[in-house]
């Protein structure tokens, strides 16, 4: 896109690489900041440059926070035996949501793919291993997408777990059909945490 | 069903042809090179959204162009429309009445074709992997969920193979991928004994009324898993597999033969006993599928004159014309014996020649 300002231009082209956000959008936003007053636009760059520079991973379940324990980790409500293992943070968001769900979570950042190279250990499953073998941990539920690599992710953690003596369960499956979690929706979601399905057979 | 409309767009040899037909019978002469077998491939393509003769989509893509497409109207029980287009480097798109499939495999099963070509030589001399493609086509055109299994248990292979060639191999992992492994490679075991069962007497009917011997004829299947389940022989192999970083156990090691009269047609089978073997299997096809789908596939012959005696062809014509089969589409460099073939079957016929 070319307008009569560099300035204008140069915006444009940040803000087309948002996802969804094609050259028209983009242009909308950047006249719509130059409409409000300036400093909406310095608090909106602060807030970003603040999330990008600032945003850390809990040293516990690998969640985005703040601190070196995010909220839910920090939270003395939340029952400190019970784990959710999911993928990513849209997943911990969406099991959120629910309301149906008072345990800790484990963020595993991606899911074992042999044939991408992505094996155990090229995800969170070591730090999960090792946060359960220090004990408090006596459930945990296996949160992720019913693919092929989710399953192969899945069956890998289970044995591991059972091996630790913890009692493993995993959403009933059907929840979104080849789906992501974060696609289901919160009902549905919410009646597959409490018709959660045991493993321990 | 039959074809009434077929246009070709950029695909193999033909930039832009386009062929009216409502014969039973379309029969195209031309000399070689000028894209006689394209035309039946096309038909092939509609119905089972793949090539018979290449490999992949892209060496269906004229040189110059970026993309192909067929598009043909089908007449019977009701009209369809079907279209198929490929991009380089994109995904493959299949329409049925305007309507794209989200994954083409939901297309598959609905329009059957049954080719008999010259390569299908392959069939008997080729590796056990030609072998087992051909039932595996069969099945996956009467099985959707035999077709999916398939391909999981390909993918979780793939997996499995890949991770065997990491430097340290976790044995936890190919634990993981096994258990997923073992239901699959058991459901496509049974399929092939259940399938084989049903299919070997119709394969060796076919070659009696061929050849006019009474010799018993079968496809001799033999499976690591006829003595074994799968999760055990995954664990008796478990070194062997780390020694040649590959699966050693699985049904993707299947090994089929062909037999006649208890000896192995690749190794000991005559000239004349290949020839009538291999008609014979793809006649047995046409049936199977014919009886199982309750639909007539397509016949697609290509240049089979050439490479079958002057005695097989007449029993081949004379089979052709008494059995009920659907349209027929046959190629041949040599006119004249075209002319006969279509007058002997007597049926409606085309026949166009190709320059
Ligand atoms: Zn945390």
């Amino acid at each position: 896109m070319s307008t009569s300002s560099n300035l204008i231009n140069k915006a444009v082209e940040q803000l087309s690489k948002f996802p969804g956000i094609g050259q028209k959008s983009a242009l909308r936003m950047a006249l719509h900041l130059l409409k409000r007053p300036e400093a909406d636009t310095v608090e909106l760059s602060q807030a970003i440059l603040k999330l990008r520079t600032e945003i850390k991973f809990c040293k516990q379940c690998f969640n985005l926070s703040d601190a070196d324990l995010c909220n839910v980790c920090k939270s003395p409500s939340k029952d400190q035996g019970l784990v959710c293992i999911v993928k990513d943070f849209q997943d911990v968001i969406a099991i959120e949501n629910t309301g149906q769900y008072n345990g800790l979570f484990h963020v595993l950042g991606g899911l074992v793919s042999p044939v991408d190279g992505v094996g155990p250990s090229d995800v969170k499953i070591p730090e999960l291993l090792e946060r359960v073998s220090e004990g408090t941990i006596t459930e945990a539920i296996i949160a992720l997408s019913s693919t092929l690599e989710g399953d192969t992710t899945e069956y890998y953690i289970a044995k591991k777990l059972k091996a630790l003596g913890v009692k493993v369960s995993t959403l009933s499956k059907g929840i979104s059909v080849g789906g992501e979690l974060e696609y289901a929706d919160e009902m549905t979601l919410a009646r597959s945490i409490r018709n959660r399905v045991s493993l321990d057979s | 069903m039959k074809v009434q409309k077929l246009a070709l767009i950029f695909f193999k040899n033909h930039s832009d042809f386009k062929l009216e037909c409502q014969e039973d019978v379309v029969a195209i002469a031309g000399l070689n090179g000028v894209g006689k077998t394209t035309i039946l491939d096309a038909i092939h393509y509609l119905c089972l959204g793949k090539s018979y003769f290449s490999s992949t989509d892209v060496q269906c893509i004229q040189t110059e162009e970026l993309q192909a497409g067929i598009i043909a109207k089908l007449v019977g029980d009701e009209d369809v429309s079907l279209k198929v287009k490929f991009k380089r480097g994109g995904r493959k798109v299949i329409e049925k009445n305007g309507v794209a499939y989200k994954r083409v495999l939901e297309h598959i099963g609905q329009f059957l074709a049954v080719v008999i070509a010259p390569g299908d030589i392959e069939l008997v001399y080729g590796s056990n992997e030609t072998r087992r493609s051909f039932i595996n086509q069969i099945l996956s055109q009467v099985d959707r969920k035999h077709l999916l299994d398939l391909m999981k248990y390909n993918k979780l292979i793939e997996h499995r193979n890949k991770h065997l060639k990491q430097e340290s191999v976790d044995t936890a992992l190919l634990l993981a991928l096994d258990e997923q492994i073992a239901p699959l490679a058991l459901s496509i075991y049974t399929k092939r004994k259940e399938f084989l069962e049903e299919f070997c007497p119709v394969f060796e009917a076919k070659y009696h009324q061929l050849s006019g011997e009474k010799e018993s004829v079968r496809l001799m299947y033999t499976s690591q898993l006829d003595h074994s389940s799968y999760m055990d022989l995954v664990d008796v192999n478990r070194n062997k597999d780390l020694a040649i970083q590959r699966s050693f156990v699985g049904i993707h090691r299947d090994e089929l033969d062909i037999e006649i009269g208890d000896l192995s047609l690749r190794k000991f089978g005559s000239q004349g006993q290949v020839k009538s073997g291999l008609i014979a299997l793809k006649l047995a096809e046409y049936e199977y599928l014919q009886k199982t789908c309750d639909k007539n596939p397509f016949l697609l012959l290509d240049d089979i004159f050439e490479k079958i005696d002057e005695e097989r062809a007449q029993v081949l014509t004379q089979i052709i014309k008494n059995d009920n089969f659907g349209q027929i589409f046959i190629t041949d460099t040599n006119q004249d014996r075209l002319n006969q073939f279509c007058v002997a079957i007597g049926k409606s016929y085309k026949l166009i020649t190709l320059k």
